[in-house]
């Protein structure tokens, strides 16, 4: 006896299908230069597929990358130069660019410095046991907070009165700590044309054979 | 409810060049019936991520068919990958959750809400066009066909028998071939041989 009969669902509501669908597919907005630049240099260093979780610093980067799509999608269905792929939390997004990998894609993952805390076994289990030569696009929340209040986020100061300070972020102060404990190495980008920064940043992954984190303390818009 | 053998056995007989994922207490049982270069053992990783690895699997080969056998207590660490894979609409993708209501390589104990859960109905909730869902092998073997011919992202649910197994471990001693090595050496073997298909 089964619980629930076979049945396929072909429609979960009426007129409306929403698996499958690019959430951006159509986004309004302008692409930035900047962030144009960047999606470019991703689409040269042979990225694949782009799993994220998305932030304000990285929400330009993510509209040139839908506008891409949306320009090609007639064209190129499914062959899409870099495919986006929205996960629910870091880890999952790691774990998932880690399956991306094995079958022989190359992505990268697009996150915030929080999410990169939630994601410790998701990175120690999958991209990091395996030797994934995975670059961790990470966006800086809480750096430009903490220079504006004259706080150097990266000198290694944790303590009690950074944590609960209301005018400081403490996920800034606590991105690099968590890297090193976690052992992976990390390189700043500060200017978004700095290409430089990241081809670095893979090249360092591919020699490594390990994820290497790419710091974006820096502005798309 | 069914037993690993009555669950693993149609499975080896249909599998020809499909991917197949394994975790937890699954994972010896599938490597004693099956060696085969597109077997995949999330061992020695990160509990939980087993369908997200899955996932990527099928969306980097979208034209060969990935099979993912997931424990419950892994479904339950990582609920939102449910909602990940039917937003992804990843096609190829068969995704097993085995429903035996407890943790099995750590004593049995229970997971949370045990009993109580309706994977299958969060799955249908979550997206998953194509739901299936058995506790006892009566029609499972006769549905697997079509099952694994289904265009996804599929989700069957199936209540097991608790088993007995222990922690499962990559080295020589153990009998399965692909936990013999390293997750390292697993993934660059595994990208190899479904790169060079």
């Amino acid at each position: 006896m089964r619980l629930h009969p076979t049945q396929p669902l072909a429609v979960r509501r009426p007129g409306k299908s929403f698996a499958g669908m690019n959430p951006m597919a159509d986004p309004p907005g302008e692409v930035t230069l900047a962030s144009s630049r960047f999606v470019t240099l991703l689409s040269e260093l042979g990225v694949t597929h782009v799993v994220t979780i998305p932030d304000n610093t990285s929400a330009p980067i993510l509209l040139a990358l839908a506008k891409v799509s949306s320009r090609t999608e007639e064209a190129q269905g499914e062959d899409d130069p870099i495919r986006v792929v929205y996960a629910t939390r870091e880890g999952e997004a790691i774990a998932l660019a880690s399956g991306l990998w094995l079958g022989g894609a190359h992505p990268v993952v697009l996150i915030q410095n929080t999410g990169l805390l939630e994601a410790g076994d998701g990175l120690r289990g999958t991209a990091s046991r395996m030797g994934v030569p995975l670059v961790l696009l990470t966006t800086c929340r809480g750096y430009p907070k903490a220079r504006a209040m004259g706080v150097d986020p990266t000198d290694g100061t944790i303590g009690r009165d950074i944590l609960v300070r209301s005018d400081l972020d403490s996920v800034a102060h606590m991105t690099e700590a968590t890297l090193r404990a976690w052992g992976i190495p990390f390189m700043y980008m500060g200017d978004p044309s700095d290409s430089g920064c990241l081809t670095n940043a893979f090249k360092l992954a591919q020699e490594e054979k390990r994820p290497v984190a790419l710091l974006l303390d820096t502005s798309f818009e | 409810m069914l037993t690993k053998d009555q669950l693993l056995r149609p499975l080896t007989d249909l599998r020809t060049d499909e991917v197949v994922v394994t975790c937890m207490g699954v994972t010896r049982p599938w490597g004693r019936m099956s060696d085969h270069d597109l077997n995949f053992a999330s061992a020695d990783s990160a509990m939980g991520h087993t369908a997200d690895l899955a996932l990527g699997i099928a969306l980097a080969q979208p034209s060969r068919k990935v099979i993912c056998l997931n424990g419950d207590g892994s479904m339950l660490m990582s609920l939102g990958a449910l909602a990940t894979i039917a937003g992804a609409g990843a096609r190829n993708l068969v995704l097993f959750v085995l429903e035996n209501g407890v943790y099995e390589i750590t004593g049995n104990q229970p997971i949370p809400g045990a009993g109580g859960l309706d994977f299958p109905g969060m799955a249908r909730a979550a997206g998953f066009p194509m739901v299936y869902s058995f506790n006892r092998d009566v029609g499972y073997e006769a549905a697997l066909p079509e099952i694994l011919k289904a265009q996804g992202p599929v989700f069957v649910g199936v209540g097991m028998e608790p088993g007995s197994e222990g922690p499962v471990s990559r080295s020589s001693r153990e009998e399965a071939r692909y936990l013999q090595n390293s997750l390292a050496a697993s993934a660059v073997e595994f990208r190899e041989a479904i790169t060079s298909r």
